[in-house]
């Protein structure tokens, strides 16, 4: 029943969320359900002050993310992304994405969830339109045609 | 049952995943579990290039560059793409109608 | 009722037939999957299970939008794929 994520335990881990909310923490344990529970997390699209998580005075603060709203996780290899982040730091091109990064309204991710929308119920109904345009025109063709062999028929 | 033992055939092969959010990973299956979770490594997007120094450098999600490897929940995923020369298509046509079998022969 | 039972000459009594089955007797054969987000899949059915998560041979993918200014339907993409597994939430209907 178990979930095999033993091999991230105690490991700072990437989460991506299912509206698209990244989170960075070290994962110290999981349940069946993949609730998960981190220390010292970092929420990546709201990098404002008041939700910077990583405190000063040493205390681990834990948090816990519902399973049933995770995307994906991944492990970080803290090393290479501070090998990058300083090889890249004049790199024009990085420097636009380390932005986007702060940016707190860029989405990197869209929604994940299976909500109905009046648009997509509008999109099928032009498709349903479509479609029969598209017999009722064939119809008439396959009736052009019967009437032209009918014609011919006659003629011979 | 019947999709856990294909996606347990394919560990260590290469697959591309297009999950709910429009994104596209390839990458090697490491481990699946009955909930369709997939386990990748080596992923790449289909922006994503290797650099003179052998760093993978992922254009659109930055976050990318420092993760080893990646653990999916299966309940986002939308495809699956699979190279046609690892699927058998015969015994899965046989696995799908041994298991429909099963199903009713259970319900009774 | 009784005479559709009685008259079903096949080795399936119409009775025991479940909506799966239709997906049974489409094996090996054309279909079309439409699914969540405006999709359109049309390829080979090779395997289904009672989620309906599917596996489709020789599959293309259609997706289609509606214009954000003028509102007209835009077929977007094709993309073919040679073997896809489909997961079942996702499905909203198959025919042939």
């Amino acid at each position: 029943m178990s979930y095999n994520l033993k091999q991230y335990l105690n490991k700072n881990v990437l989460i991506v969320l299912s509206e698209g909310e990244i989170l960075e923490g070290k994962l110290i344990g999981f349940d069946k359900h993949l609730n998960l529970t981190l220390e010292k997390f970092i929420i990546k699209k709201e990098e404002e002050e008041g939700n910077e998580n990583e405190t000063s005075d040493n205390k681990p603060v834990m948090n816990i993310v519902r399973g049933d709203l995770i995307v994906f996780l991944g492990e970080v290899d803290t090393e290479k992304i501070y090998k990058l982040n300083k090889e890249n730091e004049t790199n024009e091109k990085y420097n636009n994405l380390l932005n986007k990064i702060n940016d707190k309204n860029y989405k990197f991710y869209k929604s994940t969830k299976n909500m109905a929308n009046e648009r997509e119920i509008k999109t099928w109904m032009k498709v349903y339109q479509l479609r029969q345009h598209e017999n009722k025109k064939r119809a008439l063709d396959d009736k052009d045609n019967n009437e032209y062999n009918n014609v011919k028929k006659s003629k011979n | 049952m019947l999709f856990f033992s294909l996606f347990k055939t394919l560990v260590d092969q290469e697959v591309t995943i297009e999950l709910k959010n429009n994104l596209k990973l390839t990458g090697t299956i490491k481990s699946v579990d009955q909930f369709l979770n997939i386990k990748l490594d080596n992923i790449s997007t289909p922006e994503s290039h290797l650099d003179e120094d052998g760093d993978m450098i992922y254009l659109n999600n930055p976050h990318f560059a420092g993760l080893k490897n990646l653990f999916i929940r299966g309940s986002n995923i939308r495809y699956v793409h699979l190279k046609k020369s690892l699927v058998d298509c015969n015994l899965l046509q046989d696995a799908a109608r041994r298991e429909l079998a099963m199903e009713k022969r259970e319900e009774k | 009722m009784s005479s559709l039972a009685s008259s079903s000459t096949s080795k399936n009594n119409i009775n025991d037939l479940v909506p799966l089955d239709l997906l049974r007797l489409n094996l090996d054969t054309k279909v079309i999957v439409k699914l969540r987000d405006c999709r359109e899949l049309r390829g080979v059915l090779q395997a289904f299970d009672s989620h309906s998560n599917l596996v489709l041979s020789d599959c293309t993918e259609t997706v289609y939008k509606l214009n954000d200014v003028t509102d007209e339907l835009e077929i977007l993409e094709k993309n073919e794929s040679e073997m896809i597994f489909v997961r079942g939430d996702n499905v909203l209907l198959l025919t042939t």
